[in-house]
């Protein structure tokens, strides 16, 4: 009776992972073959154009005016705009901007007035650079032009 | 041209397994291993060799992370193996008998090919698009290699924004390396392959490792389950496709504390351990208390057996490779002031640990399971597993079981003390329990083929078709 019973155990935990690999089988070939049907055609594609694929034509384009406004051992002033939701965009913003250096002054909407910000900021970095969520590309302002900006409504920026 | 560019990548691939296989070539107890296995287990010790060293040169004798020491590093391990193997040459080598493969190990290595292509792919198609990747891992690699030392300005000094600016370093090291030994631009992903390879690494060790304790086909099953998850091939926030530090901190502790936990651990083995436990300190923050982990449960292992002297010895070899590594690290972290991280060791006292470990078990558990059973994640198998070791009990029953469990058990924990610490804990499962996970699957899944190798050999109708 037990020997039957661990018998049947043992043949349904068998049954059950067999039913694991063909599931899962299915489900990583599928995948595996999405990976290899998009990377075939694009075996030449440059640089480039796979940046204008994955982040989008404008938010490639701002990113490379930015890396061409400040120099690659330069620094900057780095704002998050969360107004569309915080999707990590200032990350990846500082990512695509390495080895630049950013100094963080906070959530656009949670900044101080313009004359208090002024006292407060550091002496360095000349440019600000905003950061949305993506796709929404960045923008790049002179600090004096950020400050006036700061004073009226957020939206203008 | 592109196309030679992404393929780049293999380049540092190739340099790293050549570096590892000359040190295996030193190892003696090691150098016969079976090819596949010597392979995986190389790729870990040219990773652990490479960038380790150019870590600890970088901090200690300001050496400048550029191209020629990259290959003057790695070019070192390649002549002293060279030079081994002609001074051993083959009479180290026990002829094996050559065996034929049977169908299903051939079918496990098929489906491992095929998952493993399918990164590949991903990888050298698509520039990386994680979170912890940008966020921290790639992002730290850029500003070391712009400034070619691990100690770069934008980590010393606080004013930058910097996340995470403590976490060990070792693996954006290897990027740098990587992207130095072909002189690859900023936006080039070649990288990505780094990462990649580890996935194949990860099987090879669970391939190799329990093999010879199970049957060929447990082994073989067990592999091609593993290749079959979601999470440690594909998934963006962790897998091989990510530059998540994960997956490697997984192969590093895993094959460490494999090697430390075989029958007779010899001198090679401690040494090998050592320092692919050292690579996990430098890997990931959770890398010491693993790596501490694996070496207190192989001392008991050693100390539970007789001629305790000799079976401590590698442990002790493995020690001393641990105790440089955390030397390098708090010695490292020491110039950076840390910001932008939740500095979960400045929470961590017994008074925060306690009620809240137990308390925190009904608002956790439910979450915990849902992020074993989601499909996108691990499939079935967090669902099947608990029948299989069930069904398959008496594999459980071998030597090393009880070490390798707590082996298993030791990234949960510490998850665990994460979690009651935390502000958050319900959002740091989401983001954290499958990466714990992961970290501990080479023990977990060795665990699984004894269970599975039980199973099968219990299953006399099988039996006849599987041997055929």
């Amino acid at each position: 009776m037990f020997s039957f019973a661990g018998s049947t155990f043992r043949a349904l935990a068998l049954a059950a992972f067999a039913v694991f690999v063909a599931h899962s089988g299915f489900w990583t070939l599928l995948r595996v073959s999405n990976c290899l049907r998009q990377a075939a055609p694009l075996v030449n594609e440059d640089y480039g154009a796979i940046r204008r694929r994955t982040l989008g034509t404008s938010y490639a384009r701002a990113v490379e005016q930015l890396r061409r406004a400040i120099p690659r051992d330069g620094e900057y002033l780095l704002v998050r705009d969360v107004t569309e939701g915080d999707g990590g965009g200032v990350y990846w913003l500082r990512f695509e901007l390495a080895p630049r250096r950013a100094r963080f002054l906070g959530v656009l909407s949670a900044l101080p007035d313009a004359d208090t910000l002024r006292r407060t900021l550091p002496p360095g970095p000349r440019q600000v650079v905003i950061a949305f969520t993506e796709p929404r590309p960045p923008i790049l302002m002179d600090r004096e032009d950020f400050l006036r900006a700061l004073d009226r409504p957020h939206g203008s920026l | 041209m592109a196309a030679a560019e992404k393929l780049a990548g293999f380049v540092g691939v190739l340099v790293f397994a050549a570096a590892g296989i000359g040190w295996l070539e030193t190892l003696p107890d090691l150098r016969s291993l079976p090819r596949g296995r010597a392979l995986g287990l190389a790729y870990l010790l040219g990773v652990a060799w490479v960038a380790g060293s150019l870590y600890a040169l970088s901090h200690f004798a300001g050496v400048p992370l550029h191209r020629s020491a990259v290959w003057v590093v790695a070019a070192l391990p390649i002549a002293v193996g060279f030079v081994a193997r002609l001074a051993w040459g083959s009479a180290a080598r026990r002829p094996r008998p050559r065996r034929r493969r049977r169908w299903l190990e051939a079918a496990a290595f098929a489906i491992a090919a095929v998952v493993c292509l399918g990164a590949v792919a991903e990888a050298v198609t698509n520039p990386l698009h994680d979170w912890d990747g940008r966020m921290t891992w790639a992002t730290q690699a850029r500003y070391v290699r712009a400034e070619a030392t691990v100690d770069a300005r934008v980590l010393a000094e606080p004013q930058w924004y910097v996340t995470h600016p403590q976490y060990p370093l070792l693996l954006p090291v290897a990027q740098v390396a990587a992207l130095e030994l072909t002189g690859a631009g900023d936006d080039v992903h070649a990288f990505r392959l780094l990462y990649v390879a580890f996935l194949p690494v990860f099987l090879l060790v669970l391939y190799g490792f329990p093999r010879r304790r199970v049957k060929r086909r447990a082994a073989a099953l067990t592999v091609m389950a593993a290749a079959l998850l979601p999470y440690p091939a594909f998934f963006p926030t962790g897998g091989a496709v990510s530059a998540y530090s994960d997956l490697p901190l997984a192969c590093f502790y895993g094959a460490g504390l494999l090697l430390l936990l075989r029958v007779r651990p010899g001198f090679s083995d401690g040494v090998a351990a050592g320092a692919l436990l050292a690579a996990a300190v430098l890997s990931k923050n959770e890398g010491t208390p693993l790596a501490l982990a694996a070496l207190a449960l192989a001392a008991l292992a050693g100390l539970r057996r007789p001629g305790r002297r000799r079976r401590l010895a590698p442990v002790g070899i493995a020690a001393l490779f641990v105790a440089l590594a955390i030397v390098l690290l708090v010695s490292w972290r020491a110039g950076i002031p840390n910001r932008y991280d939740e500095a979960y060791g400045s929470l961590f006292s017994l008074a925060a640990l306690w009620p809240a470990a137990v308390n925190r078990l009904p608002l956790l558990l439910p979450k915990i399971r849902y992020e074993m059973i989601a499909l996108d994640h691990w499939n079935l198998f967090w669902s099947v597993a608990p029948l299989v070791l069930l069904a398959g009990w008496r594999g459980l029953g071998r030597r090393r079981t009880a070490h390798l469990a707590a082996g298993a058990l030791a990234p949960l924990a510490v998850a665990w003390i994460a979690y009651t610490l935390s502000v958050d804990p319900a959002q740091v499962v989401r983001m954290s329990w499958n990466r714990f996970l992961l970290q501990a699957s080479i023990p977990l899944l060795t665990l699984f083929s004894f269970a599975l190798d039980d199973l099968l050999r219990r299953c006399r109708w099988l039996r006849g078709k599987a041997e055929a």
